[in-house]
């Protein structure tokens, strides 16, 4: 479950989730800057593929991505639980 | 916390003894302004996480000596 392909594809979520949510911010006082625009739908292209890349090998990273066959939810480690495998 | 709504209120560290005539409500207050930032190259994603922004223009010394994580 767990491991370096693991924490490598959950790290380069939390970096597209960042730079979506920073180039959000520069948005909500720039809504007219189209550079940043065409910036923020690329990030948030990023973060789904990068979602995706997790999700489809590691299991959930929501509960809203949890379920299909049988829930999932509770197979992966809780965070508490990422250093003790 | 009402400090500064006291008319009379002229706090020994603002350096005035005697109210101006134009200040009788007390000492001014502050007039910040933040000049609007401009859209610049931002940072890859690897790097912006590590910074804690993806603008350059942002990535200040906090410390005083310097970012903690080049």
């Amino acid at each position: 479950m767990s491991g370096k392909d693991r924490d490598d594809a959950l790290l380069a979520l939390q970096q597209a989730k960042f730079t979506a949510i920073d180039l959000a911010l520069f948005l909500d006082t720039h809504p007219d800057c189209a550079a940043a625009n065409d910036a923020y739908r690329s990030a948030v292209f990023a973060c789904e593929e990068a979602e995706a890349a997790f999700t489809d090998r590691f299991g959930p990273v929501c509960q809203r991505d949890a379920g299909g066959d049988r829930w999932d939810w509770t197979d992966t480690p809780w965070p508490w639980q990422e250093r003790e495998a | 916390m009402n400090f500064y709504r006291n008319p009379g209120a002229i706090p020994a560290w603002s350096g005035q003894t005697a109210a101006p005539a134009a200040a009788k409500r007390g000492p001014l207050l502050a007039v910040p302004y933040v000049r609007p930032q401009e859209w610049e190259t931002v940072y890859a994603p690897a790097k912006a996480l590590m910074r804690g922004t993806v603008f350059p223009c942002l990535d200040l010394p906090f410390l005083g000596k310097g970012g903690a994580r080049k």
